[in-house]
This record gives C-alpha cells, sequence and structure tokens, in this order.
C-alpha cells in the first residue's frame, strides 16, 4: 500500500474514539458534529479520494468502504456525512476539467473544504435524473435559483455539488451538475431540522442562488446521468451500505458483549435464533458489499462503463438490501437487549439511536425508487448475470 | 424529405420511445439525447420484439446497440434476415 494510504487508515483508526464520545449529544441536539467532522479535516480524511499528485491519499472505492464502515459503527450520522463528502469529491475527480481539479482538489486534501450535495428538488422529489430550476446564462457566468429541501450539512458546507436543468428551454433530463463555492451564493435555511435519526446530519432545507463560472461544470453540460452512472451512484451505494452495515455490526457486536456479561446462564433457544438471525443479515450484507465493490472496482481498473445492465441492477440490489437488512438486524437486536438495555435513550448499547438512523435508510434514495427501476431493467437480463466471472 | 434506411414500422416504433425527438430521427444521433433511458429500452425492446416477430438475444442487450437509430437498425434488420 503506497504511504499516503496507509497513514489514511491510520489517521481514521485514530479519530474513532472523537466519532464516539459526541456521538449521543450530536444525536440528541440535531447539530452538525462539527468536532469530529474538524478530526476529519485534521487528520487529511477529506481527501482519501483526492489523487496523491493533488495532495490526498489516493484511496478508491474499497477504500471508502473499508474507512465508511469503521466511521459507522462509531457514529453513524458523522460517517454518512463522510461518505457523501467523498461521493462529491469522486464526482470531481472523475468528471471535473483540469481547471477545477487544479484549484479545489487540493484545498479539499487539505481539509479546507467539506463538499454538500444538492440533488433532491421540490417538485421532483427525490428522482436523481432530473431536473426542475434551470442554470441561466448571464455573460460568462451560470446563474443558479434552487430550491433544496434537504441538504446534509449544507450549514457547514464550503462547497456544493448542484444538479440544475441544463437551460430554461432544456428538457428536464438535460441535467447538469456544477460546483459552487459558499461564497458564489447566497444561501437562506428553509424550514427546521428535527427527524426521527440521521439528526447529526443537519439536513434542513436551503434556497441557494448565485452564479458559477463555466468551468465549475462537472462533465458535459446537461451530461449529469454520466456522472450519476459511473460516479456518483457506484459511489453512494457503496458508500452508504457500509455506513449502515458498520452500525449494524457494531450493534451486533454489543449486544453479543451484553450477553455474554450475563455469565453462565444458558442462552435460550429464543435469543440463540435472535442472534442467529441478525448475524446472517449482518454477513450477507458484508459479503454483497464485497462483490458489488469488487464488480466496481473491476470496471474501472478495466476503464469500462458501470452501465451494464448487471452492474446497476447489483449496486441498486446493495442499497435496497443493505438498506432494508442492516435495519431488521438491528430491529432484531432490540429485541435481545430489551427494554432497559436497548430501548432507552440513554441505553448503555446504542440500539435506539442506531435503529432511529437506520430507518432513513430506506428513504435515502428511495427503495421504490429502485425496485421498480430494477424489476423493469431485470426484463432485459433473463440469463440473471451474477458479477462478470471474465471480470474479476 | 431524406431518405431512411429503415422501414416505417421500425421508424414508428422507435419514436414512440424517444420522447425528445421532434420529427423523423437521423441515423446518427444518440438516442439517449433523444430520451431514451433504461426503463424507455425496456419497453422499446419488448415491442420491437413484438411488433416484428424477432427475439433479442441477451447479448445484444448492451448500450452499443442502443447508442443511435442505426446502430439499433443494424442488429435489428440482422435478426429479420435470419427469422
Ligand atoms: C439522512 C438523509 C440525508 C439526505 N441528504 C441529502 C442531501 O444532502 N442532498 C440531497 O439532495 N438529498 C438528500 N437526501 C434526500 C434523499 O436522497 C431522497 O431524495 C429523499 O429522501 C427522497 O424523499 P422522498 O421519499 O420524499 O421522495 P421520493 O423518492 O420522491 O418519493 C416520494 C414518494 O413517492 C414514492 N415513490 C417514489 N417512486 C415510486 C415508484 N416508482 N412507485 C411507487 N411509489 C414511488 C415513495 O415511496 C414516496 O412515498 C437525504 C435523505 C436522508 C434520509
Amino acid at each position: 500500500m503506497e504511504e499516503e494510504l496507509a497513514s489514511a487508515y491510520d489517521a481514521a483508526r485514530a479519530v474513532l474514539p472523537v466519532l464516539e464520545d459526541q456521538a449521543a449529544d450530536t444525536d440528541r441536539s440535531a447539530e452538525f458534529p462539527v468536532k469530529a467532522v474538524d478530526a476529519l479535516r485534521a487528520a487529511g480524511l477529506m481527501g482519501l479520494l483526492v489523487p496523491v499528485e493533488h495532495g490526498g491519499s489516493g484511496g478508491d472505492l474499497g477504500d471508502l468502504v473499508a474507512i465508511a464502515g469503521l466511521f459507522g459503527s462509531r457514529c453513524v450520522s458523522t460517517a454518512l456525512i463522510w461518505a457523501m463528502h467523498c461521493q462529491q469529491v469522486d464526482c470531481v475527480v472523475r468528471f471535473g476539467g483540469e481547471r477545477l481539479r487544479a484549484g479545489l482538489l487540493p484545498r479539499i486534501a487539505a481539509g479546507e473544504v467539506y463538499l454538500a450535495s444538492v440533488t433532491t428538488e421540490a417538485g421532483k422529489g427525490g428522482h436523481l435524473l432530473s431536473g426542475d430550476a434551470a442554470l441561466v446564462g448571464d455573460g460568462d457566468q451560470l446563474r443558479i435559483d434552487r430550491q433544496a429541501p434537504i441538504v446534509t450539512g449544507g450549514g457547514h458546507a464550503e462547497g456544493f455539488l448542484v444538479t440544475m436543468r441544463e437551460s430554461p428551454d432544456a428538457d428536464d433530463h438535460r441535467v447538469t451538475l456544477c460546483y459552487a463555492e459558499r461564497d458564489q451564493l447566497t444561501l437562506e435555511t428553509t424550514g427546521e431540522w428535527d427527524p426521527l435519526g440521521m439528526r447529526g446530519t443537519a439536513s434542513a432545507g436551503m434556497r441557494l442562488r448565485g452564479a458559477v463560472p463555466p468551468h465549475q461544470v462537472v462533465g458535459e453540460p446537461g451530461g449529469f446521468r454520466a456522472v450519476a452512472v459511473e460516479s456518483m451512484i457506484p459511489a453512494g451505494h457503496l458508500g452508504w451500505s457500509a455506513v449502515w452495515l458498520g452500525a449494524a455490526r457494531r450493534v451486533l457486536s454489543d449486544v453479543l458483549g451484553m450477553v455474554r456479561a450475563r455469565g453462565a446462564e444458558k442462552v435460550s433457544d429464543l435469543t440463540a435464533d435472535r442472534l442467529a438471525r441478525a448475524r446472517i443479515d449482518v454477513e450477507l450484507v458484508a459479503s454483497y458489499l464485497a462483490s458489488v465493490r469488487d464488480e466496481v472496482l473491476a470496471h474501472r481498473r478495466a476503464g469500462t462503463s458501470l452501465a451494464g445492465m448487471p452492474t446497476q441492477i447489483h449496486l441498486n440490489n446493495l442499497k435496497v438490501a443493505a438498506s432494508e437488512l442492516t435495519f431488521r438486524a438491528v430491529d432484531g437486536l432490540m429485541q435481545v437487549a430489551g427494554l432497559a438495555k436497548g430501548y432507552l435513550r440513554d441505553s448503555p448499547i446504542p440500539v435506539e439511536r442506531v435503529f432511529r438512523d437506520l430507518r432513513s435508510a430506506a428513504l435515502n434514495y428511495g427503495n421504490d425508487r429502485l425496485t421498480t427501476m430494477t424489476g423493469a431493467l431485470a426484463l432485459l437480463d433473463r440469463d440473471v448475470t451474477f458479477a462478470p466471472a471474465g471480470l474479476l | 424529405m431524406s431518405e431512411t434506411p429503415w422501414p416505417a414500422a421500425f421508424a414508428d416504433i422507435l419514436a414512440r420511445h424517444l420522447p425528445l425527438a421532434e420529427g423523423p430521427v437521423p441515423g446518427d444521433a444518440a438516442l439517449s439525447d433523444l430520451g431514451l433511458d433504461s426503463l424507455g429500452t425496456v419497453s422499446l425492446v419488448m415491442e420491437l420484439e413484438d411488433s416484428l416477430d424477432i427475439a433479442i438475444p441477451d447479448e445484444l442487450l448492451v448500450a452499443e446497440t442502443f447508442h443511435t437509430a442505426a446502430t439499433l437498425w443494424a442488429a435489428t434488420s440482422d435478426l429479420l434476415a435470419r427469422a
């Protein structure tokens, strides 16, 4: 392993206590975990995916998965904030123009820029590949005026990747992704953030107004689909799934510790069954995550597209399966931990908090949108292709 | 009107699945730019198979086949010739 990458893993392990210590307070206050994210910035971890020549660690999506899992075991909100940031960075690394990359990537690596994501929009809901608000050309600037109902860490981000319709007369499927600096925008917070879980993501709504120069477009104008398929979706589904898996695995580990601490008392068959079911769910997610990760990494190494039917189906299935199975595992573990040790806010094991956090997983890009897509795509893959053997 | 190398039946089916196409579909325009997304591809395949009485094998169900009207017609006409 390269030296930069090895030290990123050391740094990631070193910040785990910081994440752990603030997790309960962050959840209670529903405020952005400034201290934890500052620790990630200082440790150079915001630049995990930034190439070494731009000052980063030069990590790949496999490294994202590994470290997101570690973070997810300590504070699900901080972990998701970081994983989503890395997802945005991957888009800039792979699709940013030379000028944008040279200016922005070193600042990301230095921890100066946390990148937030603006894809959801009021009129179209979660649909990723369409846009309502349009970029308006104005001299040599592109003007933005965009409602964003849910922006993780929007109040603390130094930069935003925003999807916009290409122009006022473009079809709503012609979407342009552009980078905007905080000081290129006037930001207005709209609405409160008081959700069931993932409270530390501080994902309140915003209105963004401002203008950016054309070199801040990421990918081709109107060509966001390619960025989404090759970068934003794979990095997102891999990173989020790793976070959820890390969280469920930690709860399982804590509950096992609790049952063991009961000493010689025999474990009932019912408890044993529940522990086994949680273990099965966690194992299934871990192995499928590894399989889809390897498929994506192999495509990237070979320089081939991720747009093929089977790969798209696998990436969608990963997100749906990870969101459902990790939540189901923690739900079952709540029953094992019981009222006093599991259900209470101040339980010794954070089952209650993680349960609330993981309930969001099925909504964080709605599973219904993915399953309806996957079911239709499956009709074009009668062979039911697993990860292509020739690729791995 | 410009000549197209494919029959009207093919052109009609194709046009129904391209929400952004205005008028006859040029052979070299990217179908994705004319609004063909992955779900549109699914229904396009099913209608081509049904109306033209062909079976498109899975190995042709790749992005290259659906790149332009010309690439899709090349694949379709091969299948028609073999039918
Ligand atoms: C913790 C968290 C952080 C987030 N951070 C961000 C962020 O930083 N930036 C950002 O842009 N977004 C963010 N999101 C938004 C997220 O990615 C989704 O876009 C959003 O949660 C979708 O909201 P929705 O369920 O209201 O919308 P939709 O997905 O639009 O769904 C609306 C309703 O339609 C139903 N539905 C959708 N499709 C179908 C279908 N085909 N058939 C039947 N029913 C269907 C759904 O079940 C739902 O009831 C975040 C979400 C969460 C939970």
